[in-house]
Order: C-alpha cells, then sequence, then structure tokens
C-alpha cells in the first residue's frame, strides 16, 4: 500500500462519504462492537483472580485445547482435500458435474443439528461406517476424532468456494508457459498454480477455522460430550449458563475471542504476505 | 535448426483449423505467419510447439519426427500474445524459472544460474529491473521478460505468437527492430504469428500467408506483395481495388479499359476479377480516354494524396493514391469528372 492510502478522506467523485461511514461505523457499533464490549465486563464481576482460576480450570483448559486442536486439523483437512475438490470441478468436464457442484454447499444449507444426528447415526458404533471401524478398534462416535469428522463436514464449502473460482481464473497460457520452459506437471503445481492459489487457500483455511471454532450444533451430537475428553468449548459455555454462572460462561468466551481474534490476524498477514506482488504493483 | 510441418490437419469440434498444411522452415531463418483471425495461423504455430497435437501429419525438426514428443521435452522458446508471465515471481525469477527445473543432473548451479540470468537481463535491456515484478513493468518491458525467460532454455527454435498485439504502435515498431537484431546475433530459428501485414513484411525473411486453414502463398516479403499468386494474397496484403471483368484471349475487359491477362492465354469470355493497388491509378481530365469516375472525397494528409472516386457505370467506390503534385496537373475537387487509367492491374478467374 501507498502512503497515500492512509490519508483521512481523498477526493472523491461518489457523494456520501460521510454519510455511508457514519452509517457503517453506528450500524458495527451496535451490532458488534456492544455485544462485544458487553461480554468484556461481564467476567470483570469476577476480578482478575476470579477471571484467572475460571479460565485455568482443567476442565476449561481440555475444551480450549480440544476445540483449537480439533478445528485447527479439521481446517488443514479441508484445505488438502477442499483444494482436489476445487480443482476437480475448476478444470474437468464430467457427468452430473452440476449435482455435484450443488453438494458442495450442502453443508452450508443443512441445519448443523441435522448434520449431527446424520453423521452420528452413521459413525455410531452400530452405524453404516462405525460398525465397519469398530472391529479395527477405531472409535469415532464420541470420541474427538467425530468432532474433527464434523467440523471437517461443515467446513469443506468455505475452502472449495474460496479456491474454485481462483482455479478458474488462472491463465491456462502461464501453465503453458511453464511446460515449455521444461516443468514437469508437479513443477508446474508448486511452482506456478500453488503460488497463485495461495492467497485464496489462506482465506478458505481461516475461513473453515473460524466455523470450526464456532460450530454447536453438529458437534454436541457426535461428541459424547464428555468433560476432560470430548467436551468443546462452546458446549461447556452453554453448560456454565444452564448453571448461572454467567461470568464464568463469558470468561470462557472471552479467551475463545481473544485466541479467535489472534489466529485470524495470524492468517490474515499471511495472506498480506502472499499477495505482496499483487500490491507493489502500479 | 530447421522445421518442417508436414501434412498437418486439425479439426476443433466441427471446425477445420488446418487442412492439410505443408511448411519448411530453414536454419536461422526469420518466417512469418500472416493471415486473418480463424486462418489457422496460431494453430499451426501451437502444434509446431507442442501446445496443441494435430490430428494428422508430423512436425520434424532437423529432419527427426517429434510429433510424439510433449511441449516439454521439444525444447522450443514460445512467447505469448500476453506474455503469460509468473505473476507471483520478480524478473529475474521469471527468467531462471526454466533453469531451476531442470533435473539435478543437467541444472546449473546457483552462481551459473545468476549469471546466466544477468547475462539474459542485459540481452533484453532490463538489467536493473530483475527484482521488480511483472506487475511493474510495461508491456513492452514485460514481454522483453517473456523473451529473455524463453532464451534462457536456449530453444533451438523460437516460436512467437502474436507477440506485439498487446502493445501500443511506438513500442511495438522498437520491438520489432530489436527482436530481429536478437534473432540475428543469436542465429535463431524463428516463427512468429501476426495478423499485420507490415510487420510480416518489415520483420520476416519469409511470409507464409494463411486463410482459412490453408496456406496460400510461401515467399518472400517482395514475393508476397509484389507477386502475389492468388487473390486472397493480393487483398490480403494492402489496400486494393477490385473490378469486375471478362477475360477473353489474355486480356481483361474493364469498362473502356483493357488491361493485360497473360495467366488466361486462352481464354473465352471467362469472369474474373481485376485487382489494382491505389497507387496504380492515374488520374486524367475526362475529355481523354479511360475509365470514367466522379471525385468524391479528397484526403490531403499523409505523405501523399489519397483520393475517393465513384465510377460512372457501376457506382462502384474506388481509391486511388496520388503523388502530391499531382493536384497541380489536375484540378481535385469533389464532383469533378475524370477519366482513371490502371499502370498495373493483377487478373484472377472469379469464384
Amino acid at each position: 500500500m501507498t502512503a497515500a492510502a492512509y490519508t483521512w478522506k481523498r477526493p472523491s467523485v461518489l457523494p456520501g462519504f460521510g454519510l455511508t461511514l457514519g452509517y457503517s461505523l453506528v450500524y458495527l457499533s451496535i451490532i458488534v462492537l456492544l455485544p462485544l464490549a458487553a461480554l468484556l465486563l461481564r467476567p470483570a464481576e469476577l476480578g482478575l483472580d476470579g477471571f484467572w482460576k475460571a479460565v485455568t480450570a482443567p476442565r476449561v483448559i481440555a475444551s480450549l485445547k480440544l476445540s483449537f486442536g480439533a478445528s485447527a486439523i479439521a481446517a488443514l483437512i479441508n484445505c488438502a482435500f477442499g483444494l482436489i475438490v476445487a480443482w476437480v470441478l475448476a478444470r474437468y468436464q464430467f457427468p452430473l458435474k452440476r449435482v455435484v457442484d450443488a453438494l458442495v454447499d450442502l453443508p452450508f444449507a443443512l441445519p448443523t443439528a441435522v448434520a449431527g444426528i446424520a453423521l452420528t447415526s452413521l459413525y455410531a458404533p452400530n452405524g453404516w461406517i462405525g460398525s465397519l471401524l469398530a472391529p479395527l478398534g477405531i472409535k469415532v462416535a464420541f470420541t474427538p476424532l467425530g468432532i474433527v469428522i464434523a467440523l471437517i463436514f461443515i467446513g469443506l464449502p468455505f475452502v472449495v468456494r474460496t479456491v474454485q473460482p481462483v482455479l478458474l481464473d488462472l491463465d491456462r497460457e502461464v501453465e503453458d508457459a511453464a511446460a515449455s520452459l521444461g516443468a514437469t506437471r508437479w513443477q508446474n503445481f508448486r511452482l506456478v498454480i500453488l503460488p497463485s492459489i495461495f492467497p485464496a487457500l489462506l482465506t478458505g483455511l481461516a475461513l473453515a477455522f473460524a466455523r470450526a471454532v464456532g460450530e454447536y450444533g453438529s458437534v454436541i451430537f457426535i461428541a459424547g460430550n464428555m468433560p476432560m475428553k470430548s467436551e468443546i468449548a462452546p458446549l461447556l459455555i452453554v453448560t456454565k449458563l444452564e448453571q448461572y454462572d454467567y461470568a464464568g460462561a463469558a470468561a470462557i468466551a472471552v479467551v475463545m475471542l481473544i485466541a479467535s481474534f489472534l489466529m485470524l490476524l495470524v492468517i490474515n498477514l499471511l495472506q498480506r504476505w502472499s499477495r505482496r506482488h499483487e500490491e507493489r504493483g502500479a | 535448426m530447421s522445421l518442417e510441418a508436414k501434412n498437418i490437419s486439425k479439426t476443433f469440434n466441427s471446425f477445420q483449423a488446418l487442412k492439410d498444411v505443408s511448411l519448411t522452415v530453414q536454419r536461422g531463418e526469420f518466417m512469418a505467419l500472416l493471415g486473418p483471425s480463424g486462418s489457422g495461423k496460431t494453430t499451426l504455430l501451437r502444434i509446431m510447439a507442442g501446445l496443441d497435437t494435430q490430428d494428422s501429419g508430423e512436425i520434424r525438426f532437423d529432419e527427426e519426427d517429434v510429433s510424439g514428443r510433449s511441449l516439454r521435452d521439444r525444447k522450443v522458446g514460445f512467447v505469448f500474445q500476453h506474455y503469460a508471465l509468473f505473476r507471483h515471481m520478480n524478473v529475474s525469477e521469471n527468467v531462471a524459472f526454466g533453469l531451476k527445473v531442470r533435473p539435478h543432473e543437467t541444472r546449473p548451479s546457483p552462481p551459473e544460474i545468476k549469471r546466466r540470468v544477468d547475462e539474459l537481463l542485459h540481452l533484453v535491456q532490463l538489467e536493473h529491473m530483475g527484482q521488480r515484478f511483472p506487475s511493474q513493468l510495461s508491456g513492452g518491458q514485460r514481454q522483453r521478460v517473456a523473451l529473455a525467460r524463453a532464451l534462457a532454455i536456449e530453444p533451438s527454435v523460437l516460436l512467437l505468437d502474436e507477440p506485439f498485439g498487446a502493445l501500443d504502435a511506438k513500442v511495438r515498431k522498437e520491438l520489432r527492430r530489436w527482436l530481429r537484431r536478437l534473432h540475428d546475433e543469436m542465429q535463431l530459428t524463428s516463427v512468429f504469428v501476426t495478423h499485420d501485414q507490415e510487420e510480416a513484411l518489415e520483420l520476416a525473411d519469409r511470409v507464409a500467408v494463411m486463410s482459412q486453414g490453408k496456406i496460400e502463398q510461401v515467399g518472400t516479403p517482395d514475393d508476397v506483395y509484389h507477386r502475389p499468386e492468388t487473390a486472397f494474397v493480393y487483398e490480403f496484403m494492402g489496400n486494393v481495388n477490385r473490378f469486375d471483368c471478362r477475360i477473353q484471349d489474355g486480356h481483361a475487359r474493364v469498362g473502356p479499359l483493357v488491361v493485360a491477362a497473360p495467366e488466361f492465354p486462352s481464354a473465352r469470355d471467362l469472369p474474373g476479377l481485376a485487382y489494382v493497388r491505389p497507387h496504380d491509378i492515374t488520374l486524367r481530365a475526362a475529355d481523354e480516354p479511360g475509365l470514367p469516375a466522379v471525385i468524391r472525397h479528397v484526403f490531403t494528409a499523409g505523405p501523399g494524396i489519397r483520393v475517393e472516386l465513384q465510377r460512372r457505370d457501376t457506382k462502384t467506390a474506388i481509391e486511388a493514391d496520388l503523388p502530391h503534385d499531382a493536384s497541380r496537373q489536375l484540378l481535385l475537387t469533389p464532383g469533378t469528372e475524370v477519366s482513371l487509367t490502371f499502370s498495373g492491374a493483377r487478373v484472377f478467374a472469379a469464384g
């Protein structure tokens, strides 16, 4: 970005800068900032000491680890396989392609509880897939593995839908050029295609991760929700609320908020770094 | 190395892009493929490079059939119309790409790669641009980077697809001369595609004029401009006036004018077309013998005078280019009646 971008207001042919900016700020304040402020104020009742105690309780720590850990794993898996799905949809023609394309959006549209029930019945020890895995000693439902699977399910569209348009937009001539210079297909992918779609892939990762951290509905069905083992942080928050421990719930929420914010910030910086060649453009 | 296309045919869906095309490019030659869009020139170039596969026919490099070889193994330098640079790499990295992707055994050492890149950047006059990204360069600079990148793999053949198509007129002209010099200095064998006849005539050793998937004529710029073999080439190589005529015993009649048609010594009342370049038309006073016409417009700007006329009999439009001093002998104003004669014409059978 150039220095000029930092000036407060630039002359523009578009009228209404003041009005629209004012509206945006008020809107964001009411919809986003105000609830967040309330969230931050609530745990203040506990005092610093109480807050620290609330969030370092072993059960809370375990649930936070599980929430962020499972979300990160699911987002990474989605990155790899979402990329493949996006690649197939963008590059190849095959029968029923439109149907497959529409299927990708299903996790968006499905009520998460429905997804949770469906996944649980599939992966439960007496379910279709679960009964096949059980003899191998693999338990999916009611374990952290089940949580990861649910999070993969709900996160997939984010990666596919961010990467697919970028893949479609890629200039095929650039790949031809790389091949004419002697690059193998793998080199072409690694050195030419991947760097071009990397920013979009990171966006998909961030979205899938953010969605996974906040996911509640589908996970509670498949997780089994055993404290210290398969209890996710959002569920713990709900549990605390049900026990009228509003301050304790808010304390966990604040920790989640800060952690999510930091991770998204890191991803954003990564993205900016990977786009550096575009920003320097004239 | 010499390059030969032998009986190449190619069909896209139901559209036949190339119909049994054969062309030989000699070692060290600079060949232009010239034609309107849809004539198959780019398809032929892409097949030579291995970017497309022919339905039938052979591509030979130095007598060796390379039809089965992939783009990667043909080692041709290919320059794309829209540069096709790697946007996420800076100029040096772009140029080094072809060297860096080589297998371990043949890959030059990093200092050697750097030396070669510097050399190539010097060659394309972009020494100080190595750290820039393609988005920070002008069109002409980008095309030179693309050229340096293609030359880095020391190709035996350089193929260029409308290399100046996306550039503005002035840059195009500069780059054209520079490319010709480069071709001579590096003793390359080059083929380039263009739809601009001026560019083809100025740059190439030989020009292959293409139309509708076929090569109409191959020859030196002088040949194709002054001795076109087909009506298409005549029309494509510059402004031309077309007259319906009847051919009889080696002569063709255009109204009251008779022009020579030595290609048809024994024709009997054959319908034909006579082609006359604007600079081959002479204007005379209306009372002198010739084809009667009326002046419609006169444009005096440019190196000569351009006159738009209308034939008296058929009312068709005619264009004539006159030297600047022509206005001294004749009153050139719209509405003036004149009589035309041709100092050169070429007759083809109609249809």
